[in-house]
């Protein structure tokens, strides 16, 4: 993160070199071949979050700042509920998650832990509510996954609804920037098929897969291939990209290489009718947080 | 050979507060526990004693254009837990004033330090050096450490590192062909144009804008020196010494700590940190902050000097967040007792809303004994806190007149030893909610250490602006356009800092005007920062409705036409009350039946007052609102809950705003007038006769006022919990 941040020339504290490293601790929860239980990975990374709370208090005693801005920094988020004499700056929290949900194969087991995490984010929220300032849901209503939070728990999207505003999407990029395809050194008699893992490091057998299955390809229709046991991309992801008719979601474990090359043929290329991503998400974000600076 | 000799004496109250009150000085946080002097080869060294328990600190003196009262902002808040002594320099104050550059060296003001100690069985100290106090300090700090626990310093004086060029290039004592920026710091400028030289340093000094009443007090404290005598001391700072100073920063052993402003326009930054280094000392800087932050900034610097001093042990109990009940701390302004009853009907309001809210005050006299009476629960720390009441009260000097802005400019180290006392409660126990009905203190502090806030926190008022009364000319016109404007800064810099503001009354009820030349509407701006509760009198009306059965049982005849003259808890109204009585003959001729009763109240002796055939003399009436509502009409002055109480009652009467209080004749003036009630009458020029037959027209009269709120208290709790 630090060194996207400086590619930008963005001003990075020098606290940040304490931090224990999160993104280091999520593969290392990745056990199986593309399979996250990221709700557990959440869970056992317990003890990197209070360290790295303790950073951030140390340097917000010593420095004043009118502001904290925190996207899924759930390590401010959590303590500071815990102790709200410690929250000494307007605070905007930012996520495009709501709510822990349990999957199926996790049993209830799974279902009574997410509902008690959930659970207890509620009554933080409830207890202390000038702990948050503004809490900004990246997306829209539509995009928040239609259930309760647990048995007997609010349903979400109400929940939401209440103690969120919306941004809209933000994609954090300017799509006109990128309408060129020749700029970016792709010839127009080309198929470009991009395979991508993203940020952490879990996606590296599902590269090795695609590799052995690629074909050479052309346009922006995409697959997916949400990690096993990871709620966030089974549930609420593909809640979002449903809504948008995005995306074609495929299975890994049912998806033998051959079947993926199928899959990349009959992709590549087909005129897509997805629904507009918003524009303008990223402003109406910073509307929102710069009324608390004055 | 050097002969000290010492004299001290205990409690010296009177003699302090008669001393300060000779030299035009406000009263103080906190007085003496002992006073002395101490003599060294003739020279007479003042000393002060504060508390009694924990470690000493020395306050050192510094630079002879000031004198001890300088520490004003810390003393108060370092005695509750340290013994705290401090002395006047040589050349000011309660001390000598020795002739000549010898008798003012530097190591004569290490010898004076030393001597105090000694004589006030001092053994040990932390030493606090300010400025010029550096170089005494580390003298002693080097050359006596047995008697040295620490030492800091702020915006040191010292030449370990450059000073500003445009300072040194003009020689002390040569007469100069300017008097431009640092060419008055000239001993021959000094004589022509002393107070020309002292407006230009202090204002170097406090650089930061609004520090109009820093440099007042310097300038004031200035004045009680003579130039050839701050001329002296000037010379005796220039004194060569046998050691160089860095070699006996070197040999400085204990623990040092330098507080120095980046924004120091007298020492630049480079000198505190060349300290710093030289001490093995730790160097904090202030960002934007100017020479003198032990007055600009002294709730940081106060909490710098007790960590150093005297670290805060942890709090005795913590409470898990969840497990935590939901509690507000109400903080109630104790100037006047006109706002306990609104508060006690907003926080019965809040429980009725909030059943689990457990509701705490800090609070001092007289609002504390009406919120006992009323079983609320009086935090403990409150017994920390300085009076502003009295403070108010030691502030009107002349007839009936009080200059209430003068007085609150006048109360600034009042207000900083009650934040501290505020900042150790909110420290050590958690809240939910801040609740300040014009806890000034808690407002103008927590905009200036904005990382201090850690609960919710509500303001309310029931006016807004503070506004110049004519005959305080320019000047005054001037100083409350600086002070609005501080506060119109302070809410758009830190909008968190209030998470509401409410305002006790209607958007009407706000004055027409601005907050001064070039800055808002008054009225447009309270929109924009305020919601308005409505008026709230904090009594049911009701309870008051019945008039008869009321004065029935009040023992008010129906053929009696009662006429009450009150000044509330205040111990302003003697005078008034005294005219008053003046016109009790001719009224009483004036008006059949009439029976006058003057309720004198708490702070005014009835035997003091004049006595006349058939008139009664009250000291405190308990729920005097009642009688109000009962009477045939009330005599009073202009504070704003009681003429709002007749207004809500609708009873005639007749008010008399206290001469030069800005509240009294422009705001409650405005709202007054805009309820229709009331007759405003001037004690300046209201004779007893025309007092009178002011009686004779008013009583008894049908009026027509504006109907006043009655949900005014359950509207700012319907506010307020919102926020929990």
């Amino acid at each position: 993160m630090t060194e996207a941040l400086r590619a930008r020339s963005e001003l990075i504290h020098p606290a940040s070199a304490h931090p224990a490293n999160e993104s280091a601790h999520i593969p290392s929860a990745a056990v199986g071949e593309h399979e996250l239980n990221v709700f557990d990975a959440f869970r056992r990374v317990d003890e990197i979050l209070a360290a790295n709370l303790m950073v951030f208090h140390d340097l917000v005693r010593d420095e004043q700042y009118g502001l904290w801005t925190g996207d899924e920094a759930r390590e401010l988020d959590h303590y500071v509920h815990e102790s709200p004499e410690l929250k000494t700056a307007a605070y905007a929290w930012i996520t495009d998650l709501a709510g822990w949900l349990p999957m199926g194969e996790g049993g209830e087991h799974e279902a009574c832990l997410t509902a008690d995490y959930n659970a207890e984010m509620i009554e933080q929220v409830a207890r202390y509510p000038r702990v948050r300032d503004r809490a900004i849901f990246v997306g829209d209503r539509e995009d928040v996954v239609p259930d309760r939070f647990g048995d007997e728990l609010p349903l979400i999207p109400e929940w939401i609804e209440e103690h969120f505003t919306f941004a809209g999407y933000i994609t954090g990029f300017d799509r006109a920037e990128f309408s060129d395809r020749d700029a970016l050194g792709y010839r127009s008699d080309e198929r470009v098929c991009l395979v991508t893992v993203g940020g952490p490091g879990v996606g590296a057998d599902l590269l090795r897969r695609v590799i052995d299955s690629f074909t050479g390809a052309n346009r922006r229709p995409f697959l997916y291939f949400p990690l096993k046991h990871h709620f966030e991309q089974n549930v609420h992801v593909r809640h979002r990209l449903e809504r948008y008719g995005a995306g074609r979601r495929t299975g890994f474990d049912a998806e033998p290489p051959d079947a993926i090359a199928e899959a990349i043929a009959s992709e590549i290329g087909r005129e897509v009718g997805y629904r507009p991503v918003t524009a303008g998400g990223a402003a109406r974000a910073a509307a929102g947080i710069a009324e608390l600076l004055g | 050979m050097t002969v000290t000799r010492s004299t001290s004496s205990a409690p010296p109250d009177d003699a302090t507060r008669d001393r300060d009150r000779a030299h035009g000085e406000q009263s103080r946080a906190r007085y003496p526990d002992a006073v002395g002097h101490v003599e060294r080869d003739g020279v007479q060294i003042f000393w002060e004693r504060y508390g009694d328990g924990g470690p000493t600190v020395l306050l050192l003196p510094t630079w002879s254009i000031v004198h001890s009262r300088f520490w004003k902002f810390q003393i108060p808040d370092l005695a509750r837990r340290c013994r705290v002594v401090t002395f006047d320099g040589r050349g000011n104050g309660r001390s000598d004033r020795p002739a000549g550059a010898e008798a003012n060296g530097t190591d004569e003001f290490a010898a004076d330090a030393l001597a105090v100690m000694d004589a006030t069985a001092t053994q040990r100290a932390t030493l606090v050096a300010l400025s010029c106090g550096a170089l005494w300090g580390t003298i002693l700090a080097a050359n006596h450490p047995e008697r040295v626990d620490g030492i800091v310093y702020i915006g040191p004086a010292v030449r370990l590192a450059p000073g500003y060029p445009e300072r040194d290039m003009h020689p002390f004592d040569e007469r100069l062909d300017t008097d431009e920026g640092w060419a008055k710091y000239n001993s021959h400028y000094w004589k022509r144009d002393y107070l020309g030289f002292l407006e230009f340093f202090f204002g170097k000094c406090f650089n930061e804008p609004h520090s109009t009443k820093h440099i007042e007090d310097s300038i004031g404290w200035a004045l009680e020196t003579t130039p050839e005598t701050l001329a002296d001391t000037t010379r005796g700072i220039g004194v060569p010494r046998g050691e160089d100073f860095r070699a006996m920063c070197a040999r400085v052993r204990c623990p040092a700590l330098v507080i120095h402003g980046d924004g120091d326009q007298i020492r630049p930054l480079a000198q505190g940190a060349a300290l710093a280094e030289a001490t093995a000392g730790r160097l904090v800087t202030l960002e934007g902050a100017g020479h003198l932050p032990s007055a600009r900034d002294p709730v940081k610097v106060n909490l710098l000097l007790r960590d150093f001093i005297s670290p805060p042990p942890p709090a005795r109990r913590w409470t898990r967040a969840p497990s935590r009940r939901r509690r507000a701390l109400y903080i109630s302004s104790p100037i006047g007792l006109g706002h306990v009853r609104r508060d006690l009907a907003i926080a019965q309001e809040l429980r009725r809303l909030r059943p689990d809210l457990e509701i705490e005050w800090l609070a001092q006299d007289p609002v504390s004994e009406v919120l006992e009476a009323h079983g609320e629960r009086i935090h403990p720390s409150s017994v920390d806190l300085a009076g502003e009441s009295s403070h108010i009260q030691s502030e009107a000097v002349g007839e009936h007149e009080l200059n209430v802005f003068q007085a609150f400019r006048r109360m600034d180290e009042i207000l900083v030893a009650n934040f501290m006392v505020f900042h150790d409660l909110i420290r050590d126990e958690q809240c939910d909610l801040w609740i300040g009905d014009e806890a000034w203190e808690l407002d103008y502090f927590l905009h200036e250490n904005p990382e201090l806030k850690s609960a919710a926190y509500v303001w309310l008022s029931d006016f807004v602006g503070w506004l110049p009364m004519h005959a305080g000319g320019e000047g005054e016109a001037s100083l409350t356009r600086d002070y609005n404007a501080e506060m119109i800064e302070q809410i758009a810099r830190y909008p968190r800092v209030r998470d509401l503001s409410l305002f006790v009354g209607d958007p009407e009820d706000v004055v027409p005007g601005v907050f001064g030349t070039g800055l808002p509407s008054i009225r447009e701006w309270t929109d924009q920062h305020f919601a308005f509760t409505g008026y709230i009198t904090g009594f049911d009306p009701e309870t008051v409705a019945d008039r008869e059965a009321l004065r029935a049982e009040l023992g008010y005849g129906e053929a009696e036409r009662v006429c009450i003259a009150t000044v509330g808890g205040s111990g302003v109204g003697e005078h008034l009350l005294a005219r008053v009585i003046a016109s009790y003959p001719e009224a009483k001729r004036l008006v059949p039946g009439l029976r006058m009763i003057v309720v004198a109240g708490p702070r005014i002796d009835p035997a003091a007052l004049p006595a006349a055939d058939g008139l009664e003399v009250r000291s405190y009436v308990p729920d005097l609102y009642r009688h109000l509502a009962a009477c045939d009409l009330a005599i009073v002055q202009g504070g704003l809950s009681t003429t709002m109480e007749l207004t809500a009652t609708r009873r005639p009467f007749i008010y008399f705003p206290l001469e030069r209080h800005f509240e009294q004749n422009l705001h409650v003036r405005h709202r007054l007038e805009r309820h229709g009630a009331g007759r405003r009458m001037a004690y300046r020029s209201s004779s007893p006769k025309a007092i009178a037959a002011a009686i004779g027209s008013e009583i008894g009269r049908q009026v027509d006022y504006r109907p006043v709120a009655t949900d005014g208290a359950t509207r700012a709790a319907e506010l307020i919990v919102e926020l929990l």
